[in-house]
C-alpha cells in the first residue's frame, strides 16, 4: 500500500507515509478530465470556482472543473435561472459505457422536451441530488471530487434502470427503445461488479492457455445469448480441476 | 443515418459556439448563441429553446497540483511528467522508468500497453477514498504472454486492497 504522493523534491517522490521513489524518470497522470464548459462560463452560465459552496438561496450552475452542480442525475441542469428542460449535458458519467449512457440520456431529454410536464418540480429534483449527494458521503467520499462516478454512486446499470425507470413510471414503457414497466433496461448478466468481470478474464486466460482443443471445448455448443452469459457465470468461480 | 433521415440542412459543420446565454425568465426565454461559422470566417447569433452539452468532456486534462513537480522535473536529464492524453505510442517508454498515476481505464490501459517495453513500470492505483496500492510490476514476462496487468494479483487480494 502506498499512500497519495505528497510532493516532489529534486531527486524523488515523496509519499505521505514518507517513503521515496527516486529512480522513476517518467510520470504518466492519467488523472481524468477538466468538467469545464467554456462557452456557457463566457455567457455567465456555468461558474468556475473553487469549491461548490452550497447556499441555501443561491442554485445557479457552477463547476470546481470536476463535479458540474447542481444537475440531476448527472445531465439536466437545476439552475432556477430558466425553465428545467432548457439545458441537459450528455455523457458526464465516469466509468460508464458511454454508449447506453448516450441512449438513455437521449430519450430522457427528447421525452421531456416533447412533454415538459413528464418532468417533476425542481426541488424534488434537487432533494434527489442532495439525497444522492448524502448518499456518497455516508460512504466516506466527496461528491465535489467524485460525484460524477455513477461507478461510485449507484452503478452504472442502476443508473440507466433510474432513469428508464422514471420515464417508464409515466406511462412511456413500450415506447421505442423502452422496455415495458417491470421490465429492467440492463440485461440482468450486466450487472457484473468489476472483481467478477476480473475473473471472468482471468479464468478464461487460463482455459486459453490450456491451449485450442481446451478452448474448443469449452466453446462447443455456445451460441445463444444465454448460453454465453451461463459461460460467464461458470468462469466466475472456476476451481483449477474444472478447467 | 443522416440521409435517411433527410437531417442535413439541421447540421452545422466547422461551426464554434463561443457563448451561450440565456435570455429570459425561470419560466421562459430562450438561449442566444453566439457561434463562428469557420466556413465563412463570420460571427452569427442564433436562438433556441434547448441546449444539448454533448461536446464530450473529456477535452481538457485535469491534473492534480503536486508541489516540486517543476523542480522534480527541470533537476534530472529527460526527467517528463504529463497528462494520459498526450500518450501516443508506448515505444517513447523504452528503457524508462514509469509511475502511472490513476487507474481508471486509461491508466490501466497504459500500464498494460507499456508494461513490457518500459524498464520499469509502478502503478498508482487509486481505488478513491484516498486508498493507493503501489504495484511493481517485476514479474513481467507473465504479462507478456497475456497483456493483462492483473495476471498476477488474485482476485480476492485486489478487493482487499481496494
Amino acid at each position: 500500500m502506498k499512500p497519495v504522493i505528497e510532493r516532489f523534491t529534486s531527486n524523488s517522490i515523496v509519499f505521505s507515509d514518507n517513503t521515496l521513489l527516486t529512480h522513476i524518470d517518467t510520470v504518466v497522470l492519467a488523472t481524468g478530465y477538466k468538467f469545464i464548459v467554456p462557452f456557457l462560463t463566457e455567457g455567465g452560465y456555468l461558474q468556475e470556482t473553487s469549491n461548490i459552496s452550497r447556499l441555501p438561496d443561491d442554485k445557479t450552475l457552477r463547476t470546481n472543473a470536476r463535479y458540474i452542480w447542481p444537475l440531476w442525475q448527472h445531465m439536466l441542469s437545476l439552475d432556477p435561472r430558466y425553465p428545467l428542460g432548457s439545458l441537459y449535458f450528455m455523457s458526464m458519467p465516469s466509468i460508464a459505457p458511454t454508449m447506453y449512457c448516450g441512449i438513455v440520456q437521449t430519450l430522457f431529454a427528447l421525452h421531456t422536451i416533447a412533454d415538459p410536464s413528464l418532468l417533476q418540480s425542481r426541488d424534488t429534483f434537487f432533494s434527489h441530488l442532495l439525497a444522492q449527494e448524502d448518499r456518497l458521503r455516508a460512504k466516506g467520499i466527496d461528491p465535489d471530487k467524485y460525484g460524477h462516478s455513477v461507478y461510485l454512486n449507484q452503478g452504472s446499470n442502476a443508473y440507466y434502470d433510474e432513469i428508464v425507470g422514471y420515464l417508464q413510471e409515466r406511462g412511456l414503457g413500450g415506447m421505442p427503445e423502452i422496455p415495458p414497466l417491470g421490465q429492467s433496461y440492463s440485461d440482468s448478466w450486466r450487472v457484473f461488479d468489476i472483481p467478477h468481470i476480473l475473473s471472468v478474464v482471468m479464468n478464461w486466460l487460463k482455459v486459453e492457455s490450456r491451449g485450442e482443443d481446451v478452448v474448443r471445448q469449452w466453446l462447443e455448443g455456445v451460441e445463444t445469448e444465454d448460453q454465453w452469459v451461463a459461460l460467464m457465470d461458470k468462469l466466475v468461480d472456476l476451481g483449477e480441476d474444472e478447467i | 443515418m443522416i440521409t435517411n433521415w433527410n437531417l442535413s440542412s439541421y447540421i452545422r459543420l466547422s461551426h464554434e459556439v463561443l457563448r451561450a446565454q440565456w435570455k429570459g425568465t425561470s419560466t421562459a426565454g430562450h438561449w442566444a448563441l453566439r457561434v463562428h461559422d469557420k466556413t465563412k470566417d463570420v460571427i452569427i447569433e442564433a436562438a433556441y429553446d434547448h441546449l444539448f452539452v454533448a461536446v464530450g468532456l473529456k477535452h481538457y486534462p485535469y491534473e492534480p497540483h503536486f508541489e516540486g513537480r517543476e523542480m522534480w522535473e527541470h533537476s534530472g536529464i529527460k526527467r517528463q511528467i504529463y497528462h494520459s492524453i498526450y500518450y501516443r505510442s508506448p515505444d517513447v517508454f523504452r528503457g524508462k522508468n514509469v509511475l502511472v498515476v490513476g487507474a481508471g481505464p486509461t491508466g490501466v490501459d497504459i500500464v498494460s500497453r507499456i508494461v513490457n517495453i518500459a524498464n520499469s513500470v509502478r502503478f498508482l492505483w487509486i481505488w478513491i477514498m484516498r486508498m493507493i496500492l503501489c504495484i511493481d510490476f517485476r514479474q513481467r514476462r507473465t504479462f507478456q504472454s497475456i497483456q493483462m496487468p492483473f495476471q498476477d494479483s488474485p482476485v480476492p487480494s485486489l478487493r482487499a486492497c481496494t
